[in-house]
């Protein structure tokens, strides 16, 4: 991509902060690219219960291990169908390894068709759904798994605990750590001292042992759910004392500015100012940092579930479809099962890696006013 | 510069402490009175937890369990019993602390080893397609879980048959002479040392490319190039030395790091390190042992931090004044 | 030079260089041609074997986890009693799982007194520990003693005790053991088949001085580990492996009287995770593997050929699947509930001990489609602590629940207990909806799919399960400790030898493993009065015929009260490389390091 030629800074009409890291930020493809993937990505989740054509754990006996559906347009007799359909299926043999198509029969998709019943967000219930087929088949677009449920039903449930726990976590430990930073690093004294050694501790530990030794504190008989919020607190946990350490740092550079003197001077209470002018101008930094640190509470998830204490059967998450499909034999005749919890991790985690550096790019004052860095 | 030192060390006592008391809140918060269901085993005898109980003074207030904990470990060594192993917690872990040891510095030189030559390819071409590549290549490596990166890199050896599937030493390896022995840890450090040192490499990268570019914008550099010397010379014998240097004291705070990434690898290619023990004593409620081992790991980072911050300070003498 | 390159180099050199060197180093065996300088002893022990082979060789088996102890009596986990139990140390009898029958292993043989109350144990002369030491009566009288030891209290302790009363064991001479029970036993040979035998030379004094918990532990060196069985302990890496070599002292024989073991090395490698550990086997590495999971089942058989084994089938499991249902009452003084109440609360009780709704919920259970489901077709319906694998004591019609929803529900209808209020869950006559929770272990990965099953098959009742999959020592510990479930799916490995009187405490009311309420002081039901009777008729009649009318009564009299209620066993299927002669597993534990001690490795061609 060629330079922009350097223009004379006195010919450009001042423009917004905002308008200039707008700006910088379209500039990063790989960035729009990203967001607008975890824009997609969370509102998949959000609908999940509509888009998906089953519910988690519901399970259809005869069909485990089955492939996904081939989706075709133009039955034998020449019709065209504008939704599609797919042909009824058999087994081949007992294992429920292999399956054929009956090519004469012929079951097409609907859309918005009576399914089974769910609460949207807990509070709505519904039996809508985005798409079906006729009982008694089932349509698996990204194939069944051992227990014959639907991957692509169990992948959209997943991603609800997969994407919110990062951002659950990210909440709690922000909050905690902008608070307690802000705080250590405005007031000083024996305040910051005592925050700044609590964070030191915290971060002391290997993340991954603390988050075992944490685990362990909580009853293993606790029900799925909690088992959620557990990892999360569990998360965010650990997220705040280097966020915290930051913070403090970039308070107490701004501190010194003037206008905070002046707001000091006129007698604005201290909250106020903490969170009036210095909070809002560590604002760029956190925005990045929270980008950065979604994913790795995401894989952290992950970790949990492979090492058998994250969330339990039969809710879904992408980490323990992650973890069910690991068998060689299964890689090598289901890879499925594998790839669609691996690619939506992957594809997620590096969404919000592209974001990051395109964010870091366009709110890098070096950058946004042209010229090579 | 010698009191900064001392300084330094003398920190790390309170540090310790807290640690140690940290985890000693967490072992009284786990659930479930282990005195109890030790019993119910048949291996475990009476005597033993009768001795246990004397030990660590279970049956006293905290502040005197927390007095005597703190007491077997600094002056005993004693990180208690592991129940499910019927041993001295520290026999336990000896072993795998040193096993993690070796494949966090292997898991280091391949980070740094692909890192430091990727970063300056990048940043000499700056924004031409090798350096937009390369970015997205580190990405990558984040990106893909351990797990998964772990499992595919496994299969991959199955394949091929170059490298052994996990574990640290060969069948034979008594037998081989020392070149044979080097060369055997080597094959088994590879596959594990590649899955924990990619990961972090997108950062490394990206530092050393923005610390080139950085000295390259310095005024010796610009001298340097106005003497009409060639530009290789300019960045590989001049700008590179001073550009690596912050990235060497890097090493040392993220051993730590090393040493958790090395956790969930250790599991898929069974290397006998410290986080394999973990997870097994977790499953086992072993109290004493995860704790050990937490502990343990807590100290080798501390220790690296330590490290990092002195040779920091040698580098760069105005931090031992600030 | 650039320093980054030079890394690069120095990297891309080694790399090249381990790839050179990756063609080496792979399955060498050990060096030194097999040469045996101590005399046979004076009476062998001949094994008539199908092929007769040479020494040399190794044999590589995955293990998850590290052995705890080598002292095999005190050993709990089969991490342990794989290396312990017949490998390091034997007994007087041994099961041999092929023909099924106990064969005189350090005994030559023995008679049984026709009232049944004595019998008299030969020695072997000329058998010997691993340090050369002979082992006599001595020894056989201090091993028993371990077993029987009040503090110990070791698990097999009350199999010792027929008729209420210790075995009485006294040494007639060196070489003669005369053991008297109260009464005829049927459990007699097999116990003593589990007595392994320790040297009394080397742990006598650890014995005596209450110590013998924690003597061969772990840290023993090799040399001062003395066994008695075809194999010692040449190496212990932590975490990583445990090597065992040829006892030299081993009285074991083949029939061109060739002393036993053959092979130089029996190790067991420490894999935790089960996928690296089938990865393992594919490259070579491992030569057995004891877990495989149904659905990999096709692609081990499909491979065959290519990695150079057998997949043999070895027919349903020994071990058992069921779900119980907590009916247990407070038995233990120091608890803190009252003594007798019951832990669950008084509503699930009153559901839980009616008998109807026990069968109900066995009828509402297609274990058809769980085996066809779980288990890809590779199991069997069971109704029996001995499963259709076990040629000897497998009952075929015994009482069963099986399923038949309509059934179900008409039992349900006619308890009255239906949905009041449209929620899909049914009420019982109080209005209470019926809903519990189901426990399992949660790394075995199968009983969480049956779990899975059971509460969408009862769902279609009206009946709520909440499925709680937890770590197994939480479940243990939920199980005899705490009491804390109400329902629970779990299952029992067989004992060895499978007989219903190794596994009588599934049926004594005061036994560990009499699960729905275990440790009775007295039994508390009719039921658990009968069974007690029945197995107490059933160990001290000789007579198999006897046995066998008495077992099928057993097993009537617990599936009539569908106490526990039966779930599918799985099929076992094992792959080892075909380069190994005498392989013959078996669905016996162990089963496939049962005959180790005679399996051969076959004269490798030399490869390219």
């Amino acid at each position: 991509m060629p330079e922009p030629a350097p223009v004379a800074l006195e010919a450009l009409p001042p423009q917004s902060p905002w308008r200039m890291f707008w700006r910088q930020f379209r500039r990063s493809h790989l960035a729009l690219v990203g967001g607008v993937l975890l824009a997609l990505f969370y509102l998949l989740s959000l609908f999940a219960p509509f888009l998906a054509p089953y519910k988690q754990e519901s399970m259809d006996r005869d069909r485990f291990f089955h492939p996904p559906h081939r989706i075709h347009w133009i039955d034998a007799r020449g019709h065209f169908h504008p939704l599609g359909f797919i042909h009824p299926t058999r087994m081949v043999s007992l294992s429920g390894l292999e399956w054929e198509e009956d090519r004469t029969g012929v079951v097409p998709i609907r859309l918005f068709v009576h399914g089974e019943r769910y609460r949207w967000l807990g509070l709505i219930p519904s039996d809508r759904h985005l798409f079906g087929v006729d009982p008694p088949y089932r349509v698996f677009l990204l194939g069944a798994d051992p227990s014959g449920r639907d991957v692509l039903s169990r992948a959209l449930y997943g991603s609800q605990v997969s994407l919110t726990v990062g951002l659950l976590g990210l909440v709690i430990s922000f909050t905690i750590g902008l608070l307690l930073g802000g705080i250590s690093g405005y007031f000083g004294g024996w305040i910051d001292t005592a925050i700044m050694r609590t964070t030191e501790l915290l971060l002391s530990i290997p993340g991954l042992y603390l988050i075992i030794a944490l685990r362990g504190i909580f009853p293993t008989t606790l029900p799925s759910q909690q088992v959620y919020l557990a990892i999360v607190v569990i998360l965010a946990f650990i997220g705040w004392a280097g966020l915290a350490r930051i913070i403090r740092g970039m308070v107490l550079s701004i501190r010194r500015q003037e206008y905070v003197a002046a707001a000091e001077a006129l007698g604005m209470s201290r909250l106020r100012i903490i969170s009036r002018h210095i909070l809002p101008n560590t604002l760029s930094f956190v925005i990045v940092a929270a980008t950065i640190t979604i994913p790795g509470y995401i894989l952290g998830e992950i970790v949990l579930s492979f090492l058998g204490v994250g969330v339990q059967e039969p809710a879904a998450s992408w980490g323990n479809m992650l973890t069910q499909a690991q068998s060689p034999a299964l890689m090598a005749s289901m890879p499925w099962l594998l790839f669609v919890p691996g690619t939506a991790i992957f594809l997620t985690v590096m969404a919000f890696n592209f974001l990051g550096d395109g964010l870091r790019d366009a709110l890098d004052p070096r950058k946004v006013m042209g010229g090579k860095t | 510069m010698r009191t900064y030192i001392l300084r330094r060390f003398l920190q790390m006592i309170p540090l310790l402490l807290g640690i140690s008391f940290l985890t000693f809140i967490l072992l009284q918060l786990a659930p479930g009175d282990f005195l109890t269901t030790q019993a119910e085993n048949p291996m475990v005898s009476q005597e033993r937890l009768d001795a246990m109980k004397r030990q660590f003074g279970l049956d006293k207030p905290w502040y005197v369990q927390y007095g005597l904990y703190l007491e077997n470990i600094f002056l005993h060594f004693d990180f208690g019993e592991s129940f499910d192993r019927h041993e001295k917690v520290f026999v336990v872990l000896r072993e795998g602390l040193l096993n993690t040891l070796l494949l966090a510095l292997a898991a280091a030189l391949v980070t740094w080893g692909l890192a430091i030559p990727l970063g300056v390819w990048s940043a000499v071409r700056q924004y031409s397609w090798v350096d937009k590549g390369l970015s997205v290549f580190g990405v990558i490596c984040i990106s893909i879980p351990e797990v998964l990166s772990g499992l595919l890199l496994l299969m991959l050896a199955v394949r091929t048959g170059w490298l052994p599937i996990g574990g640290m030493h060969s069948l034979d390896y008594d037998e081989m002479d020392w070149v044979g022995k080097a060369i055997d840890l080597l094959r088994h450090l590879a596959l594990p040392a590649l899955v924990v040192g990619l990961t972090p490499l997108a950062g490394r990268m990206r530092q050393m490319r923005g610390n080139l570019l950085d000295v390259l914008r310095l005024d010796y550099v610009t001298t340097a190039r106005a003497k009409g010397l060639p530009e290789n010379v300019v960045v590989f014998k001049h700008a590179l030395r001073n550009a690596i240097n912050p990235l060497i004291t890097l090493f040392g705070y993220t051993l730590g790091s090393l040493v958790s990434g090395a956790l969930i690898v250790e599991i898929l290619f069974s290397w006998p390190g410290l986080g394999r023990i973990t997870i097994e004593a977790l499953r086992m409620q072993d109290q004493y042992l995860v704790l050990g081992s937490v502990l343990m790991a807590s100290f080798v980072l501390v220790l690296g931090n330590l490290v990092a911050d002195i040779l920091l300070a040698l580098a760069d003498p105005r931090i031992a004044y600030a | 030079m650039l320093r980054g390159s030079r890394v690069l180099g120095i990297a891309g050199a080694l790399w090249c260089a381990a790839g050179l060197l990756s063609g080496c180093g792979g399955g060498s065996q050990g060096g030194t041609a097999y040469k045996d300088s101590i005399p046979l002893p004076a009476e062998p022990l001949v094994f008539n074997l199908p092929e007769t082979g040479q020494h040399g060789g190794r044999f590589v088996f995955a293990e998850t986890s590290a052995p705890r102890t080598f002292n095999t009596i005190m050993g709990n986990e089969s991490s342990t009693s794989d290396v312990t139990d017949g490998r390091l140390f034997t007994s007087l009898v041994d099961f041999n799982n092929e023909t099924e029958q106990l064969t005189p292993q350090l005994c030559t043989s023995w008679e049984v007194s026709p009232d049944g109350k004595t019998s008299t144990w030969h020695l072997r002369r000329g058998a010997a520990f691993s340090d050369g030491h002979p082992i006599t009566s001595t020894d056989i009288l201090f091993s028993f003693s371990i077993y029987m030891d009040d503090t110990l209290h070791t698990s097999l302790y009350d199999f010792f005790k027929p008729y209420g009363q210790k075995f009485k064991i006294s040494a007639r001479d060196s070489y003669t053991v005369v053991i008297e029970t109260a009464g005829p036993y049927a459990m007699l040979v097999p116990v003593v088949s589990s007595v392994y035998i320790m040297p009394e030379h080397v742990l006598g004094d650890a014995y005596r001085h209450g110590q013998f918990a924690s003597a061969y532990d772990v840290n023993t060196p090799p040399e001062k580990l003395v066994t008695s069985g075809p194999w010692k302990l040449k190496e212990y890496v932590p975490n990583e492996k445990t090597v065992l070599t040829r006892n030299p002292y081993w009285c074991g024989v083949d029939q061109k009287k060739q002393r036993l073991p053959y092979l130089e090395e029996l190790v067991y490698t420490i894999v935790p995770n089960q996928n690296t550990a089938a990865l393992k086997f594919e490259a070579g590495e491992v030569d057995a593997l004891d877990d495989i999971k149904p659905e990999n089942f096709k692609s081990y058989t499909d491979n065959q050929k290519k990695g150079n084994f057998t997949f043999y089938d070895l027919g349903p499991s020994l071990n058992t699947n069921f779900l119980i249902l907590n009916l247990n009452r407070v038995h233990d003084p120091k608890s803190k509930k009252k003594l007798g109440s019951t832990y669950l609360d008084p509503v699930k009780y009153a559901w839980f001990n009616n008998r109807d709704f026990r069968i109900a919920i066995s009828k509402a259970i297609d274990r058809d489609a769980i085996i066809k489901s779980v288990y890809n077709g590779y199991a069997v319906k069971n109704w029996s602590t001995m499963t259709p694998g076990n040629k000897t004591w497998y009952t075929p019609d015994v009482v069963k629940y099986d399923y038949d929803l309509e059934g179900a529900k008409q039992l349900i209808a006619k308890l009255g207990w239906k949905d009041t209020n449209g929620d899909g869950i049914i009420e019982d006559t109080q209005g209470h909806p019926i809903r519990f929770s189901l426990k399992t272990n949660s790394s075995n990965v199968m009983r969480v799919a049956m779990s899975n099953f059971i509460k969408d098959d009862l769902s279609k009742l009206g009946i709520q399960v909440d499925v709680a999959p937890l770590e197994f020592n939480t479940l243990i510990t939920t199980l005899r400790v705490d009491f804390n479930f109400d329902t629970m799916l779990l299952g029992l490995q067989s004992a060895t030898p499978p007989d219903p009187g190794m596994g009588q405490n599934v049926y004594r009311s005061s036994g560990l493993t009499h699960y729905w309420n275990i440790r009775q002081p007295k039994p508390e039901t009719a039921v658990d009065a009968r069974l007690d009777s029945l197995v107490e008729q059933n160990v001290t009649t000789l007579d198999i015929a006897e046995r066998h009318r008495i077992w099928t009564e057993m097993q009537n009299a617990l599936n009539q009260e569908c106490l526990f209620i039966w779930l599918p066993s799985v099929e076992y299927k094992v792959p080892i490389r075909n380069r190994f002669g005498n392989v013959h597993p078996t669905i016996t534990p162990h089963r496939i390091l049962w005959n180790i001690d005679r399996v051969f490795a076959k004269a490798q061609k030399p490869s390219a």
